[in-house]
C-alpha cells in the first residue's frame, strides 16, 4: 500500500470499530492482517477484491482506494470500508459465494450492515 | 426425486471401487455425483449449472481467469486449465447430470462476466440477464486439500486413503459475480468413496 491509501484502510477501519459489534471484530482482523494487503488495478482484471484463506494475503483493487475510500457521504453500491468488511467476512466465516446476498458480488450481510 | 435418482446412480457408478485417485471413468463417476448432490445442497434455492468438462487436477488452479501481476507468485494465471483427451470423462458427467436433471454450462464462457468501476459504480460486463451458479469439477488427484504456497503442503499430495477435487463455483448474474475455489475431500479407503469435507481456498468478486 502507498502511504495515502494506508492512511485510507486506517480511516475506514476507525470507521468499522466506531460503529461496533461484529464490524469492529472485523476491523479488528483486517487491521491483523494489514500488512498481507496488496492492491491491483481492477479494470484490467475485472474483480474488486478477494481474500484467501490462510490469512497472509488478501486483494483489494486501487480503484476501490481512488475513488471509494471516501464515499461516506456519497450513494455509492460500496466503499472501501464495506470491501474490508466483506472481505473480512469471508475469512472471519470460511465461506464463499454462498455468503453473499446476491450474485453482485458487493456485499455480504455484515458489508451491509458496516457500510458507511 | 432428485436424491432417489442419485440413490440409483450411484449404485450403478459405485460398482467399481475407487481405489486411487486416476481418472478411471467410474471413479470419476462416483465422485462426481457425490460432488453435484453436494453442490445442490450448497446452493439450494439458486440455479446450478455444471459444465461437464473436467478440469486439470492442478492444485494451482483456483480460477479461470487471468489473475493480476501482484499476485502471480501466489496465484499464477494457469493457461491451460482444461484436462485433454477427456471426452468420455465428459461425456459421462454429462450424462450424469442429465440424469439428476441439472443444467450444463460452459464456465468457460461464464467466466467472461467481469466487473468494472464507472465513476463511482461498478458496471457488469459480458454478464447474463439471468441469475445461476456455474460450477466445474477437476478430476480427481490424491492425498487431501493443497493451494501451492497457501494451503497446506506437498505432503499433502501423499496423504494416503485420501482424493480431492477441486471446484470453482461462480454465482453470476445481470450485476456482476463473484466466485470461489474449493478443495473436495473424499476417503477412498474404503469400497465406496466417503465425502469428508470441503475447504474454502479463495473468493473473489
Amino acid at each position: 500500500m502507498s502511504s495515502w491509501e494506508e492512511t485510507s484502510f486506517n480511516n475506514a477501519i476507525s470507521n468499522l470499530h466506531a460503529k461496533g459489534g461484529v464490524c469492529s471484530e472485523l476491523a479488528s482482523l483486517a487491521d491483523e492482517l494489514k500488512s498481507g494487503l496488496r492492491t491491483f488495478p481492477m479494470n484490467s482484471y475485472g474483480f474488486s477484491a478477494a481474500a484467501r484463506q490462510g490469512h497472509d494475503w488478501w486483494l483489494i483493487a486501487k480503484e476501490i482506494f481512488t475513488y471509494l475510500s471516501y464515499a461516506e457521504t456519497a450513494n455509492t453500491q460500496v466503499s472501501l470500508q464495506s470491501t474490508i468488511a466483506h472481505e473480512m467476512d469471508h475469512v472471519r466465516t470460511g465461506l464463499g459465494a454462498e455468503l453473499h446476498l446476491s450474485s453482485t458480488g458487493h456485499h455480504t450481510y455484515y458489508s451491509l450492515q458496516c457500510s458507511p | 426425486m432428485r436424491i432417489a435418482l442419485l440413490v440409483a446412480t450411484l449404485a450403478l457408478v459405485s460398482c467399481k471401487s475407487v481405489g486411487t485417485a486416476a481418472q478411471d471413468p467410474d471413479a470419476d463417476s462416483a465422485l462426481f455425483s457425490i460432488l453435484v448432490n453436494q453442490l445442490l445442497e450448497r446452493y439450494a434455492g439458486e440455479e446450478v449449472r455444471v459444465d461437464p468438462r473436467p478440469l486439470k487436477p492442478d492444485p494451482k488452479l483456483v480460477t479461470l481467469r487471468e489473475t493480476p501481476d501482484e499476485i502471480q507468485d501466489r496465484m499464477p494465471t494457469v493457461t491451460e486449465p482444461w484436462l485433454a483427451g477427456a471426452n468420455e470423462l465428459a461425456t459421462r458427467r454429462a450424462s450424469l447430470l442429465s440424469t439428476l436433471d441439472v443444467s450444463t454450462t460452459n464456465a468457460s464462457d461464464d467466466a467472461q462476466c467481469h466487473i468494472i468501476l464507472q465513476g463511482m459504480e461498478f458496471e457488469a460486463v459480458d454478464c447474463p440477464a439471468e441469475r445461476y451458479v456455474s460450477v466445474v469439477f477437476s478430476t480427481a488427484r490424491d492425498g487431501s486439500e493443497y493451494w501451492p504456497t497457501n494451503v497446506g503442503d506437498a505432503s499433502a499430495l501423499k496423504v494416503s486413503g485420501r482424493a480431492t477435487v477441486r471446484s470453482i463455483e461462480t454465482m453470476l448474474g445481470p450485476d456482476g459475480f463473484t466466485s470461489s475455489a474449493y478443495d473436495w475431500v473424499f476417503d477412498i479407503s474404503g469400497s465406496e468413496p466417503i465425502f469428508i469435507d470441503s475447504v474454502l481456498l479463495i473468493t473473489f468478486n
